[in-house]
């Protein structure tokens, strides 16, 4: 029995040791749940001129667990999106404000658009995970986890909502969605149950749970839960070209007999993709194209309407036509040269 | 000694300090109590504020607490040079503006308890030796002169609030 009574009583000195050292003053989520505040008062005074011992009177309550997460989406407008490709990802951060370690439950609920447009489709296969992996941006495969397992006071983590965007979304469509984190239960691995608040106005023996969160776009405030938007917008691909012309025969100047090169270069930009892409370019009047000058990134062309993927005075009387395919803001800057004369 | 002994013995020294304490030691007696402001709508439809015992209560960091300290001369004899000290807890800032003693002096301390002084003559040194007026989140002690003898039966009440931290 010694023995016991020796190792219960290292136990407890142990605990008061480890309460004084992980005592922390001021932290933002404050003073941590199940913590005994003490209000002390001593009084001094003298009778007959003479001090008598000091009074002393002490009242203590102990501080209730605050469930206060907090929603953000770090994306500051809208994700832009291309038609069609699959998991696309919107940002969030999940707070835990309280006071307590807590779990949070995710779901993605459809929501208005926080950026000022009208929400007007949906996305698919619509999916909630939590960085897992460290590494910024959603990886898939590596950021698996579905809900938030054992966020400590004051600590934030991220979460992405995953959608697919449907194929033949038009421009400047927008899917709006809210991220909602609903408090359960902390203290174990795996999602714990979902927190209660405690009922009525006074306190039960121990510590209460107290809702202190404020309203979202998808949930009320003091519902243990909170919320915030983000929006995708879908955006088109904008192709552009540039033209430039230079006399490349003797003395370069544009004079009669002098051949000028033209160079096309045509880039597209925006996240969504440009199909079949094709540049026609009028031959100038008062000028006579080369015969075998015509190249698309350094590759001879020929002048038939063939195989390859120009040609001139073919596809289109009088002009030069370049087939290019589908291109992206990803694709290459594809360049066309041709040369003329000038009559 | 038994095992059981030993837990009972540590659940005393667990639950000493959650005891309220009217004290009377001497002849003075002190009470301390703690207590948050409830809203409440009464049978009319009122709103109504009303005070409730802390500890049966739900109080989270951000909630305001109002510590009170009940004074009373219970001997035959006047009582002279009557102070109260409050510390501020660790846990807790004090509200500023909020110390209330009717007849009392009321200075404040930001060095646990070594200096006492007016608001307004508080000052805080940093490293470099610059000094400025502490703020009211800085004090760490209240404390309270009764400025004439109290005279036998003779009582009366301090109280200050202070934000959860």
């Amino acid at each position: 029995m010694k023995r016991t009574t020796r190792y219960i009583l290292t136990a407890f000195i142990a605990l008061v040791i480890l309460a004084a050292i992980t005592e922390r003053p001021a932290r933002a989520a404050g003073t941590p749940a199940g913590v005994t505040i003490s209000g002390q008062a001593t009084a001094t005074y003298d009778y007959d001129a003479s001090p008598q011992p000091p009074i002393t009177a002490v009242t203590s309550f102990v501080v209730d667990r605050k469930i206060d997460p907090i929603v953000t989406t770090t994306n500051n407008s809208y994700v832009s999106v291309a038609p069609g490709p699959a998991s696309q990802a919107l940002t969030f951060r999940v707070t835990n404000n309280g006071n307590a370690t807590q779990d949070y439950s995710l779901a993605a609920a459809n929501a208005a658009d926080p950026f000022g447009g009208a929400d007007n489709f949906d996305g698919a296969n619509v999916r909630v995970f939590v960085e897992t992996n460290g590494t910024p941006g959603y990886q898939a495969g590596a950021d698996t986890a579905t809900f938030i397992d054992e966020l400590v006071s004051d600590a934030a983590t991220t979460v992405y909502i995953m959608a697919d965007i449907p194929a033949g979304q038009a421009t400047d469509d927008i899917a709006a969605y809210a991220l909602l984190a609903t408090a359960h239960d902390g203290g174990a691995a795996g999602l714990g149950a979902l927190t209660a608040a405690t009922a009525g106005a006074n306190s039960q023996l121990g510590v209460d749970m107290v809702f202190a969160d404020a309203a979202g776009p998808a949930d009320g405030a003091r519902d243990g839960a909170h919320s915030a938007a983000s929006a995708y917008r879908v955006a088109g691909a904008a192709v552009t070209l540039l033209k430039s012309a230079v006399a490349i025969s003797a003395g370069n100047q544009p004079v009669t007999g002098a051949t000028i090169r033209y160079t096309i270069a045509v880039t597209v930009s925006g996240a969504g993709t440009a199909a079949g892409v094709v540049i026609s370019d009028p031959i100038p009047v008062n000028t006579t194209f080369v015969a075998g000058t015509l190249t698309l990134n350094n590759g001879l062309l020929t002048d038939a309407a063939d195989t390859d993927a120009g040609d001139v005075n073919g596809t289109t009387a009088g002009a030069v036509t370049v087939r290019l395919g589908d291109l992206n803001s990803a694709s290459p800057v594809q360049t066309i040269t041709f040369e003329v004369n000038i009559n | 000694m038994t095992t059981k002994t030993v837990v009972s013995m540590v659940l005393v020294v667990l639950l000493l300090p959650m005891t309220a304490a009217a004290q009377k030691k001497g002849s003075i007696e002190l009470r301390s109590i703690s207590e948050v402001e409830v809203a409440t709508t009464n049978a009319k439809g009122e709103k109504e504020v009303k005070r409730v015992d802390a500890a049966a209560s739900k109080v989270i960091p951000g909630d305001v607490v109002i510590f009170t300290t009940q004074y009373a001369n219970v001997d035959k004899k006047p009582a002279e040079n009557v102070v109260i000290i409050n510390p501020v807890s660790e846990h807790v800032v004090y509200v500023e503006n909020s110390a209330e003693g009717p007849g009392m002096k009321i200075e404040f301390s930001v060095d646990q308890g070594k200096r006492y002084a007016a608001p307004d003559k508080l000052v805080k040194t940093d490293a470099k030796g610059v000094s400025r007026r502490a703020a009211a989140r800085e004090y760490t002690h209240i404390r309270w002169t009764l400025g004439k003898p109290l005279a036998p039966g003779g009582k009366g009440s301090v109280s200050f609030r202070a934000r959860v931290k």
